[in-house]
């Protein structure tokens, strides 16, 4: 079975998600996480946080238990308990 | 007169999805930055009715996102003089150079331009609250535009900050959460705070109003030199928002019909230790790799995930300017320099500009005969624990043999 994780998104992510902006769920990676947002949800939040290649945009910033993940790291495992925060970048954008 | 909304509005910066005037600054659409855009007719003004104006930011009214003149929260912001440094100019062997002092603003740092807009948006936007993240200038200028406002103000920063920035701003009557962590941490609960408590942070939910306010030093900069661009400004930098909104100042004086040419190389200076944008920049990537962990004294400089580095970059490339880093030691023999040879007292963070000159200049990368503005952002009184002992202070009996034993030495 895989670990309870508690996801905490803002307002802008929430639009995709119900209204709602944080979450009990099962996952073991963030990449797990992702999907099973968009399966409750469907696939727009996915294609919101990921680009065509899965890797996380550029003006998505990713935590868990407040360590800002890099963008390579969408695989890594989650325990219990871990907290998963997604937020827009404060600023940002392509060169 | 109150403004029409539609002549003043947000933009997505990636997209280009338009916004209506609303408190919001990412993009619903692809999470993009917005930033406040105008109708081409709102620049409608005139060099003579500029210059008449009181020499605050507020003079350049047109180029600035309120609509209603009454929210305008001002206690002096702006209008900061643009020095000529010939004694520094020969120190760092160059022929024209130019400072703009802005550590002669209210709080002593230029930070009293983005929040003195800021906060009159959110008076504009009836807001109860408002707060920032901070590496140290902004708290205090967050909090003395609040005050002045009588709202409300909670500043989120890292415990590390200066004692006098937290002692500054504690005074002006703010709330402050001193985290202990970096400053990307303490944004990072502030972007929380906003879309949780409903507050104006002005960098983060207020940030495309909040920037435009930094545009008046790239606007005063053209003015001061008769309406026209330097070959060269030289910008402190850490989120990359000043260095990005100066640029985006000169360009609508050129739009505006102020000045013919708005030619400018835009030069960034980071300190070493926490440098991402100048590493993007020579490593002529399109990625901004954070620094997770900053290893700089120079902490009003301190953002290891800049907010506008991507934008930076873009200003870098088109306006032809060049990127240098400094160690801290530079930051600091600058800074010393600066006060000696132009009474100007800089912090470290403030006088990195004028470092990156010396160093640039010796490396030729910029020319000797260039005229060059340097940026000089905040002052010196607030980090005076980073400055180094002074050589000309001497203890003394009260008596005037001693007087005459110093006096000869001289």
């Amino acid at each position: 079975m895989s670990p309870k994780v508690k996801v905490t998104v803002t307002a802008v992510l929430a639009n995709y998600l119900g209204g709602q902006r944080e979450f009990t769920l099962e996952a073991d990676s963030v990449k797990a996480v992702i999907e099973e947002l968009s399966k409750r949800y469907g696939p727009e939040i996915r294609k919101r946080l990921l680009d065509d290649e899965g890797r996380p945009r550029r003006y998505i910033n990713i935590y868990v238990n407040d360590e800002a993940l890099s963008h390579q790291e969408l695989d890594r495992k989650l325990t219990e308990g871990d907290e998963v925060l997604i937020l827009p970048a404060v600023s940002g954008g392509s060169p | 007169m109150v403004l029409s909304e539609a002549l003043v509005f947000l933009e997505c910066r990636e997209c280009g999805k338009t916004f209506g005037h609303v408190l919001a600054h990412v993009c619903d659409e692809c999470f993009g930055a917005l930033e406040a855009s105008y109708a081409p007719s709102r620049f409608s003004v005139s060099r003579s009715v500029i210059e008449g104006r009181r020499p605050s930011m507020w003079r350049y009214w047109e180029f600035l996102p309120l609509l209603d003149p009454s929210n305008k929260v001002d206690i002096g912001a702006g209008y900061t003089p643009l020095i000529r440094a010939e004694r520094l100019a020969k120190r760092l062997g160059v022929t024209k150079l130019y400072l703009k002092n802005d550590t002669l603003n209210p709080t002593y740092s230029f930070k009293d331009r983005p929040s003195s807009l800021a906060i009159s948006k959110a008076r504009e936007f009836g807001l109860k609250a408002v707060g920032c993240a901070s590496t140290g200038n902004l708290a205090g200028a967050t909090a003395a535009h609040s005050a002045a406002a009588g709202l409300p103000c909670y500043v989120f920063m890292p415990k590390s900050v200066e004692k006098a920035k937290i002692k500054q701003a504690a005074l002006y009557g703010a709330q402050l959460l001193l985290v202990e962590g970096t400053y990307d941490d303490a944004n990072r609960l502030a972007a929380l705070a906003a879309d949780r408590l409903e507050m104006g942070i002005v960098n983060v939910n207020l940030r495309p109003y909040y920037v435009e306010g930094s545009k008046t030093m790239g606007l005063e900069i053209v003015e001061q030199l008769g309406w026209r661009t330097p070959d060269r400004i030289v910008v402190p930098t850490a989120s990359g928002a000043l260095f990005s909104a100066i640029f985006k100042g000169v360009g609508e004086a050129e739009q505006a019909g102020l000045i013919s040419d708005s030619r400018v190389a835009m030069t960034c200076a980071q300190p070493l230790g926490c440098s991402p944008i100048v590493q993007a920049f020579r490593e002529k990537s399109d990625t901004i790799k954070p620094v997770r962990h900053p290893d700089t004294i120079v902490q009003s400089l301190a953002i290891g995930e800049p907010g506008d580095g991507y934008q930076a970059l873009r200003v870098l490339r088109e306006s032809g300017g060049v990127a240098v880093s400094l160690t801290d030691d530079e930051c600091v023999e600058a800074a010393a320099l600066l006060a000696s040879t132009e009474g100007v007292f800089a912090e470290p963070g403030g006088a990195i500009s004028v470092a990156a000159v010396k160093r640039l200049v010796e490396e030729g990368e910029i020319g000797r005969d260039e005229e060059i503005v340097c940026c000089v952002t905040g002052s010196g009184l607030k980090t005076i624990e980073l400055m180094p002992e002074p050589s000309g202070v001497r203890i003394i009996p009260p008596s005037i043999d001693a007087v005459k034993k110093v006096l000869n030495t001289y």
